[in-house]
C-alpha cells in the first residue's frame, strides 16, 4: 500500500502537516490554550452542578475515607505517626486527585468523541482539559489542608516549597492519564483493569501509613512506586519541616519522565484517535 | 485550491467485537485474525479550483463524510494524498459540544472557544450572533429549553463566525424554518460572492443546483462521475432509479 501523505495548511495545523514556523505555532498555542481553558471550566461546573453543594458532595468520599482509616489506625493499630490527621488528610486528597485525574482522562476521549469526530484540534487538547478539572478540585481541597496546617501547627518557611511535589504528582499522573487514554481507545476493557490496578497503587503508596518505619523490602518495594516519593515530599515540607535536596531532584526526573513518556505514546497515537471511538 | 489524488480510506470492521484487551490477548494465543477491510473511499482523485462551489451528492454511507474528515484532518487517510492551499473551516454538524445544562450564553463561549475564538472575541460578536438566530430572549436560558431547531439555528450562527477562504459544508442546512433556511441561503450567496472555495455535501438536489456549477457523484466510495450539476443530477437521478 502506498504510504500516507497530506499536507495541509489550515485554521488548526493538520496531524501529518509538517511543523508550522514558530511565528504561527505561537498563534495556534494561544487557541488551544484556550480551548483547554474552556473545556475544563465546562466540566467543572457540571461536575459539581455549577453549587458549592456539588463541591461538599464530591467531598463526602474521601472524608468518610479519613473518618475510617482516623478510626482503624489511632484506634485499632495504635498509629505513632506525628500529626497524623495531617498525615492522612494529605495522603488522601493527593491519592484522590491522582485516581480521579486518571479516570477522568481515561474516560475523556469516549465522553469527547462527539466533538472529536467534528472538529480537528490536537487530541492531547482533551486529556489536557479533564487534568485541569481534576487539578482544579485538588487545588480547592489543598487550600482546605493548607488551612489545616496552619491551624494545627504552625507556619514554616519549607511550606512554601510545597507546589514543586504537587506539580510533580500532576506531571506524573498526566504521564499515566495520556497512557492510559491510549490505551482505553484501543481496549474498552482498561476501564475494568484499571479499577483493580488503583487499589494495588492504593496500598503500594503511603497514604494510611509511613513507608519510614517499613522493614526491608517491603519499604523498597513501595519507594519503587513514584507515588510514595512524591508524597513524601508534601509531607516533609507540609508537616515535618524536613528537606533533602538529592531525593527532590530524583522526584522531579522521575516524575518528568512518566509525563514525556505517557505523552509521547499518546502523540504516536494521535492521528488516528478520531476513528476509534 | 483543493487537490486530491488517489485517496482511499480503509476501516477495519472486525467480525466479533474485538475492542478489549482480553480479546486481543485471546486471538493471539489462538492466532486467529478476524477482521474484514472495508474501503471507506476508493482511490478518489479531484480537483477543486479556488473561488468555486463544488457540491457533493452520493447516497448515504456511500463515502462523502469520510472524504470530509479527511480533508478536515479528522480521519487519517489510509493513502494517496490531499493538499489543501488555505486555511479550512470543516462544517460538519451545528453546535458540537452543546452542554443542554449550560445556558445559551455559555454555550455560545464553549462553541466559540472549539471553533478557536476566545472569550473576549465572542463577547464583541455576541449581538451578531443572537440577532442572526432570533434567541433575544433566551440569552440567559438554559439551552435545553430551546427546540431542536433553535438549538440548530444557534448553532449555524455561531460557526458562521469563522469564515476560512476553504469551507467543508456537510448537511447541515436541513433544519430551521423557512426564514431561517433563507438566511443561511443568503450567507452562502455571500460567500460564494466572496470568493470562498466550498465543498458543499447534500441530499437537497434543489439546493445544490442552486449554487454549485459544478458536482461530484459518489457510489460505493468512488467518486463515479463529476461534471456540471444538472448533468450530474440527472445521471444520480438515474444510478438510485
Amino acid at each position: 500500500m502506498e504510504q500516507a501523505e497530506t499536507t495541509q495548511t489550515r485554521a488548526f495545523p493538520a496531524v501529518l502537516e509538517a511543523t508550522p514556523p514558530r511565528s504561527v505555532r505561537s498563534g495556534y498555542l494561544k487557541k488551544y490554550i484556550n480551548i483547554v481553558r474552556e473545556l475544563a471550566i465546562a466540566d467543572f461546573r457540571l461536575k459539581y452542578h455549577d453549587s458549592a453543594l456539588g463541591y461538599i458532595w464530591s467531598m463526602l468520599n474521601p472524608m468518610m475515607m479519613f473518618a475510617i482509616y482516623y478510626f482503624v489506625f489511632t484506634r485499632i493499630f495504635k498509629s505513632d505517626i506525628q500529626f497524623y490527621p495531617l498525615f492522612l488528610l494529605s495522603g488522601i486528597i493527593s491519592y484522590t486527585f491522582f485516581q480521579d485525574c486518571t479516570f477522568s482522562a481515561m474516560n475523556s476521549l469516549g465522553a469527547k468523541a462527539g466533538i472529536m469526530k467534528k472538529i480537528y484540534f490536537p487530541r492531547s487538547i482533551i486529556v489536557f482539559a479533564s487534568s485541569a478539572t481534576s487539578v482544579l478540585s485538588y487545588a480547592i481541597n489543598f487550600v482546605v489542608l493548607f488551612a489545616l496546617v496552619l491551624t494545627l501547627k504552625g507556619f514554616s518557611p519549607l511550606v512554601l516549597l510545597t507546589p514543586i511535589p504537587v506539580l510533580c504528582l500532576i506531571m506524573f499522573s498526566m504521564g499515566v492519564s495520556f497512557f492510559l487514554a491510549t490505551m482505553y481507545a484501543h481496549f474498552r476493557d482498561m476501564g475494568q483493569i484499571w479499577n483493580v490496578l488503583v487499589i494495588v497503587i492504593f496500598w503500594l503508596s503511603p497514604v494510611v501509613f509511613n513507608v519510614e518505619t517499613l522493614p526491608e523490602p517491603i519499604s523498597s518495594i513501595v519507594y519503587f512506586n513514584p507515588l510514595t516519593r512524591i508524597f513524601v515530599l508534601i509531607r516533609h515540607y507540609l508537616i515535618y519541616d524536613y528537606f533533602d535536596a538529592k531525593f527532590l531532584v530524583m522526584t522531579i526526573v522521575y516524575s518528568s519522565a512518566v509525563f514525556f513518556a505517557g505523552f509521547a505514546l499518546f502523540k504516536r497515537h494521535e492521528s488516528r484517535l478520531a476513528e476509534l471511538f | 485550491m483543493i487537490e486530491v489524488e488517489n485517496l482511499s480510506k480503509v476501516f477495519r470492521l472486525p467480525h466479533a467485537k474485538k475492542k478489549t484487551l482480553y480479546h486481543n490477548i485471546l486471538s493471539l494465543a489462538t492466532r486467529t485474525y478476524n477482521y474484514e477491510e472495508f474501503y471507506a473511499l476508493k482511490s478518489v482523485t479531484f480537483c477543486v479550483g479556488e473561488g468555486e462551489f463544488v457540491g457533493i451528492i452520493g447516497r448515504n454511507g456511500s463515502g462523502k463524510s469520510t472524504l470530509l474528515k479527511i480533508l478536515a484532518g479528522i480521519y487519517k487517510p489510509t493513502s494517496g494524498r490531499a493538499k489543501i492551499s488555505d486555511e479550512v473551516f470543516p462544517l460538519l454538524e451545528l453546535g458540537v459540544g452543546f452542554q443542554a445544562d449550560f445556558t445559551v450564553r455559555d454555550n455560545i463561549y464553549l462553541y466559540g472557544a472549539l471553533l478557536g475564538f476566545s472569550r473576549f472575541e465572542m463577547r464583541r460578536k455576541l449581538d451578531e450572533i443572537i440577532e442572526f438566530a432570533d434567541l433575544e430572549k433566551f440569552l440567559d436560558a438554559k439551552l435545553e429549553k430551546l427546540s431542536t431547531g433553535m438549538q440548530m439555528k444557534l448553532g449555524f450562527a455561531i460557526a458562521v463566525q469563522s469564515i476560512t477562504p476553504i469551507m467543508l459544508v456537510d448537511e447541515v442546512l436541513a433544519v430551521g424554518d423557512i426564514v431561517f433556511i433563507e438566511k443561511c441561503m443568503s450567507v452562502f450567496e455571500r460567500l460564494k460572492r466572496e470568493g470562498a472555495t466550498i465543498l458543499f455535501v447534500s441530499h437537497d438536489l434543489a439546493t445544490v443546483q442552486r449554487f454549485c456549477a459544478r458536482t461530484l457523484v459518489f457510489a460505493d466510495g468512488s467518486l463515479v462521475n463529476q461534471g456540471p450539476t444538472d448533468d450530474m443530477v440527472n445521471y444520480y437521478k438515474s444510478l438510485v432509479a
